[in-house]
């Protein structure tokens, strides 16, 4: 081979070797970076908040366009629907935590309301504050979608879009 | 041939390095700014924006809500904001900007979740002289380092108009309000 050879051999190696680093790199921190929804079965326990061990069921998503409270009825708005969840979950030690996104089959997701979005108080807690013993391991999230989105539900995942990791984004889905 | 081009190799990844290191560290514009007028959409990462219209005023009223009186003027922009993307954006930065000074807003902005849109006020209180050329800017950042949208948005008001709305408007009440989610039709 010659010299003039065996230099532009090197060069193609050296560029093809930048190149599989270059894509390789890029697929690993395209693949960290968009998070990966994956339904579990319906009813089944598990822990979607990331890097937080709080197993969770969802006992079941009832889409409403009224919420009832102790006050009065609180009508959606035109167009749009309640979307009630009901998750149970055992609480770690140092307490709950929970925010979860009600995330539909093409990829929108929408963050729990809390109690200021309506008048008057539901009978669930709106948040994951029961500890080990103590309180209600139950919680009721709600959720304002509009109506042409309650036919493509696909159930509750974490809301840390910013996390990186290239584990699934487990998604509840409900019980039946 | 690496001999031969050997020292415009090292140059061209000193260059590199050079960028790599002033976007990490912060030091580049990670802005990418557009301009919009009164009436013109604009899209940041997964809602638009767009604005409405403008009033001034010396007393101010949020939602039937008596909030103050100033001595200088209130500038009150409508704006819609609508989220047909697929998630919303939680960090948005409202602000505005005047003969190379900058103004902060008293309220922030409500981004509606997706689906839906929500007419709002946002306020801003400067003195009279910075209303002429008066510019909003909307940044939405995304939740790690990235180019980011900005949409200046010059509200079109020449040292005239400005004079003239002084002079109708300055004792003015402004009634702003935080609006409600509509789903976007």
């Amino acid at each position: 081979m010659s010299e003039r050879r065996r230099q532009w051999l090197a060069v193609a190696v050296t560029g093809l070797l930048v190149l599989a680093m270059v894509v390789g790199w890029g697929g690993y921190l395209r693949a960290r970076a968009t998070p990966h929804y994956v339904q579990v079965p319906p009813g089944a326990v598990a822990t979607p908040e990331q890097g937080y061990d709080m197993p969770m069921r969802l006992v079941s998503l009832t889409v409403t366009p009224a919420l009832v409270t102790n006050r009065e009825v609180n009508y959606a708005q035109a167009g749009a629907v309640w979307v009630i969840a009901v998750v149970d979950y055992t609480p770690p030690p140092e307490g709950g935590f929970c925010r979860l996104h009600l995330i539909a089959t093409d990829g929108r997701a929408w963050s729990s309301i809390d109690s200021l979005g309506y008048e008057g108080e539901r009978v669930l807690p709106t948040s994951c504050s029961a500890k080990p013993g103590e309180g209600t391991p139950r919680v009721e999230l709600i959720y304002l979608i509009p109506e042409t989105a309650a036919t493509q539900l696909a159930g509750l995942a974490s809301s840390a879009t910013a996390y990186r990791g290239t584990e699934p984004f487990w998604t509840l889905t409900p019980a039946g | 041939m690496i001999r031969r081009f050997g020292h415009w190799l090292v140059a061209l990844l000193a260059c590199a390095a050079m960028i790599g290191l002033h976007a990490y560290t912060g030091e580049f514009g990670h802005v990418d700014a557009r301009r919009a007028t009164i009436g013109q959409t604009a899209r940041l990462y997964a809602s638009t924006v767009v604005v409405n219209g403008w009033s001034i005023g010396q007393v101010l009223y949020s939602d039937d809500a008596f909030v103050g009186r100033t001595g200088v003027i209130y500038l009150a922009v409508n704006v819609t904001v609508a989220t047909d993307g697929s998630e919303r954006s939680t960090s948005w930065k409202v602000g505005g900007e005047s003969n190379g000074r900058t103004f902060a807003v008293d309220d922030s902005l409500f981004v509606p979740e997706p689906g839906f849109q929500r007419r709002q006020d946002v306020v801003f209180e400067l003195s009279p002289d910075d209303l002429a050329g008066f510019t909003v800017t909307f940044l939405d950042q995304a939740p790690i380092y990235a180019y980011d949208p900005q949409v200046n948005v010059d509200l079109g008001i020449t040292a005239q108009d400005a004079a003239q709305a002084f002079d109708r408007s300055r004792y003015d009440t402004v009634r702003t309000t935080s609006g409600t989610v509509e789903v976007i039709r």
